[in-house]
Parts: C-alpha cells; structure tokens; sequence
C-alpha cells in the first residue's frame, strides 16, 4: 500500500464515524448520510495530495456541507436504488432512539439547521460557518438566533432529552 | 445553556462498523482512473464508481441485532427509455426545450412570457441549479417550466401559484423540496407546504415482508410522483428506497409507477440475489470436514467439504465446509472453516424477493454461489472469512 493510500486509510478508519454522525445531523437520514460522507471521502481521495496536511476533516466537512446543500437544492433528488436497498436498513430502533431535541433540529428550516450544527455543535466561528455555507455572517448570526430559539422551544414545552 | 453539550447528547452516533478503508482506497484509485480517461477523452460513466460500495460501508452492517441482508448489485442491464419528462407539444403540454440546441418550441396559439438563464438562475439560486426557467402563455392560462436537465423537468399551472411571478416561483421550487418520508406499513409523509393529494397502497403488488407505496403530492400548482419500495424482514435488516419524479403534462402516475415497476425488475433480474450472513453456532466440525449440529434444533440436511468460495476463503483453510440445514424449522445454508485453529461459522440466509412468486428455493448450490460472488468481488471483496 502506498503512502498515500496508507495516510488516507488512517483518516478514514479514525474519522469515518464522525463524518457521518455530521452527515445524519445535517440530513437526519442515515442512508444519505452514508452516501454523503462516501461521496466526500471519494473527493478527498482524489484530493489527497493537495489538500493540507492538518486540513483533511475541514475538506471532508465542507464538500459534506456543500454536497447536502447541492443534493437539496434539487426539488427531487432521488435515490433510486432498489438493488441495494436490504444491505442499507434503518433499524426502527434507530427512530426511537431520536431525542426530541434532535428531532426539533431536524425540523429546522434546512439553513438554520446547517448552521446550529456547524456553529453549536461542532463550534466553527461566524466567519468559518459563514465560509463553509457561503452565505454573510450577518446571515448565519440571524439563523443561528431563529434556529436556537425554536430549539429553546422545543426544550422548555417537554422532556427534550427522552430516548 | 451548553448547546454543544446539548446537541451533543442528542445527535446520535451511527453503529460502530468494520468497514474496511480498503474497499473505499480501491474505489478511489477507480474514480481517479475513470477521472483521468475522461479527461483524456474516454468515454467511461464516472457515476459508477461508487455503485457497490453500499455494503462495505453501511454503518449498519454490524449492528449487534442479525446483520442485514447483502445484496449483490445489478449488472448492467437491459437499457429502458428514459421516463419521458417532455411530452408532445399540445395544450396541456405547450412548450418544450432542447437541451442540446438551447432551442424552445411553443405549442400554437401559445407565446413566452418569460425567462430566466442560467447566468439570472445562478445569481438566485446558486451555481448550476438549472438550465432555464420559462414562462408560456395563451392569453387564457400560464404555465411555468423549469428545466434542470432532460430528465428533471418541473411544470406548474401559473393560477395555482398564489399570484407568483415566475422569479419567485423559481425561488420557491428552489427553498421546497418534497422531502418525502415512509416506512413499511405506514403513509408517506412529505415536507413543509407540500399536500399529499393522492396515495396508493402497494401500486407494486408486492408481499409481505416487502411493500410499496406511491402518492402525488402537490405544491402550488406543481404536482410530483413518489414511489416508494421496501422491506422489513421480521429477522431485521429493513430498508427502504424511493424515486421521486415531477408531473410531466399529460402524463398519468400509472404510468410513472409502470416504467419504475420495469426498472426494478429489471434491476433484480440481473442482481445475482442478496442474503443475509450472520455468525452462529449452529453446527460445528466432527471428524475431518463434517459439520455436525452444535445446538439443539438444529438438523442437517445436507452438505459439501470444502466448498468454492474463492482463494482468500480457502487460504491457509485446515478445513471448511457448508451445509444446508434447519434451525427450528426454518432453513438456512451454514458455512465453517477453521483456519489457524479459529473456527468461523456463519448462517446465511437468502432475502425474500418483492414477489411471492418469484421466491424459488435456492440450492445449497445456488447460496453458495451468491456468497463467492460476493467474496470474490474485486471492489468490495466480501469480508466473511478474513
């Protein structure tokens, strides 16, 4: 195995879980969750030797980000495909064990979701978040103030932490 | 409030998995040749590369329930017609694009009313979201058309877009999407500002663990088809897939559901089948390469020393068999093999197809075929027996 094979191996084998745990915080959906961080670790792939050493996970995030926003901004993405639907399940214990507190998140308008996940919860600042999302951090300050107060909502009106 | 901590607790981890990195190396150094013979001016699909990769690194695969089924993916099968997204020009149907020439031809009678290019599309919508957005008009009724790519094609009746001019209803095609939701058994549900208008309970005539469900739903004046398939074996493993495609004029769901209905089937004809593969106890080696039953209800109805199931399964083997056998009735085809004084045994079961009818019994012969296609497979490599 090349080193370079070898290098990206480890990212992969360290990071994968990570990326889609991300990946189902911005999508809610773990078949396309999969799907977004394997079409992103294919990029990075491609990309290894240009990316910077260190940079690896921003590179992944940000093709993660923008790869969910691409897919969603056409009115019907698909994913037919039926020939491998019995090796991708969700469980329907994995339903259950949503929180309604990722739940609320889930209902967020999909730009304030996006930026309650990369700002909150993976602590990227304004002007990163704003970078990752290309959208103004005057934008992403009025998102991240509408999403957290509709999830303050969600958490004062019932138990938002009951699996 | 930490809502880091909080969105921590509440964000759930995916299944732990042993995927292999390897698989998506080999997929890699794939893509990147495909990429290159692109670029040199070859002619491969770049959109195969990952196809196959499913089972290798699905997150789920190694859940402590049984594993799920893995299916073998389609080869290239026999091509159908695209779903036809532009009908022939007519009253209902009274404009049409050609992707290729960037030409629009009106139906008679009938004028543009506007546009939008891609250059106006970008600056609202972002970079390539579509080819044109047009607006068509016969004094009495407006049509609104968005044209992604020849085969996404959206069409609304202007009147039912709350008085929109054909910016904002591009911007709000843009900011809605259908978003539809569904598990076995259930109803589709479908996202904010979209109306279910219409469902149909198992368009597919599928049986049970497998169903379908279809429904048009609606959206100012612009209707969509939802298609949905799935299975929920009571072993575990469920799974569910959907194709969605906007309402071309003229045409009818049925007939939507019917080209689906030909792709599927197309698509399980040429699948070499899928099936579920688990650790067990159940048999166990005697003398030699014997698999004699290691728990109780368990009986063996036939079996095979040292089965085909490629190089690397038979690799270092001191020995291995498989077996068709019941456990408490039902069957199943066992597989062992020792090796360095390890023994592994897995119990596999083949899925149920969507039909009952299309649910022959499969030989020992068969399972085990199934099985070395997938071990033997170059990209994904199976990963049974290590």
């Amino acid at each position: 195995m090349s080193a370079h094979d070898e290098a990206f191996s480890g990212f992969v084998a360290a990071r994968r879980p990570h990326l889609v745990r991300t990946a189902y915080a911005l999508c809610g959906d773990w078949h396309r969750a999969d799907d977004l961080v394997q079409t992103a670790l294919l990029k990075l792939y491609a990309a290894w030797r240009r990316v910077e050493s260190g940079s690896e996970e921003a590179y992944v995030r940000t093709i993660l980000v923008r790869a969910h926003i691409d897919q969603a901004r056409r009115p019907w993405w698909k994913r037919e495909r039926f020939g491998d639907l019995p090796e991708r399940p969700a469980p329907a214990e994995q339903v259950e064990e949503r929180s309604e507190l990722f739940d609320a998140l889930q209902a967020l308008p999909e730009m304030q979701r996006k930026v309650v996940v990369l700002r909150h919860w993976l602590q990227l600042s304004v002007a990163e978040t704003a970078r990752e999302l290309r959208i103004s951090e005057g934008t992403v300050k009025s998102h991240s103030s509408r999403g957290l107060a509709a999830l303050r909502t969600c958490l004062e009106s019932g138990d938002a932490f009951r699996a | 409030m930490d809502w880091h901590d909080a969105l921590d607790l509440a964000i759930p981890h995916p299944p732990p998995t042993s995927a292999e990195p390897a698989a998506l190396v080999a997929a890699g150094k794939k893509a990147v040749r495909r990429r290159r013979a692109v670029a040199a001016g070859g002619t491969a699909l770049l959109v195969a590369a990952v196809i196959g990769l499913g089972s290798t690194y699905a997150p789920w695969r190694d859940r402590a329930a049984p594993p799920p089924p893995i299916a073998t993916q389609s080869e290239a099968g026999e091509a159908l017609g695209s779903y036809p997204t532009q009908p022939p020009l007519s009253d209902a149907s009274p404009l049409r694009y050609d992707f290729d020439t960037n030409e629009v031809t009106l139906h008679d009678g009938w004028e543009e009313a506007g546009r939008i290019e891609r250059k106006e599309i970008r600056r609202l919508l972002g970079h390539d979201y579509s080819q044109l957005f047009l607006a068509a008009t016969n004094g009495e009724k407006t049509v609104y058309a968005n044209f992604m790519n020849p085969t996404e094609i959206a069409y609304a009746d202007a009147a039912g877009t709350n008085g929109k001019s054909l910016g904002e209803w591009a911007e709000d095609v843009a900011a809605h999407h259908v978003e539809p939701r569904w598990s076995v058994g259930g109803s589709i549900r479908v996202g904010d500002g979209w109306t279910i208008t219409r469902e149909i309970d198992n368009p597919l005539g599928y049986d049970l663990p497998w169903d379908s469900e279809a429904a048009v739903a609606e959206r100012e004046g612009m209707e969509v088809w939802i298609l949905f398939t799935g299975n929920r074996p009571k072993g575990g493993g469920s799974g569910e897939g959907y194709g969605v495609a906007y309402a071309a004029p003229g045409q009818t769901i049925e007939g939507y559901i019917a080209h689906r209905d030909k792709e599927i089937d197309r698509d399980l004809a040429a699948s070499t089948g899928g099936y579920s593969a688990s650790m067990s106890e159940a048999v166990e080696f005697g003398d030699g390469s014997e698999l004699v039953p290691a728990e109780d209800g368990v009986e063996i109805l036939e079996q095979v020393a040292d089965p085909d199931l490629g190089e690397k399964f038979a690799d270092g083997a001191s020995r291995s068999a498989a077996a068709r056998i019941t456990v408490n009735g039902k069957e199943q085809v066992a597989i062992a093999r020792e090796k360095d004084g390890l023994t592994l045994v897995y119990t596999v079961e083949v899925a149920d197809g969507p039909r009952s009818e299309d649910r022959d019994t499969r030989s020992l012969e068969d399972v085990l075929a199934m099985v070395k296609a997938r071990e033997t497979d170059p990209e994904t490599g199976g990963g049974l027996f290590p």
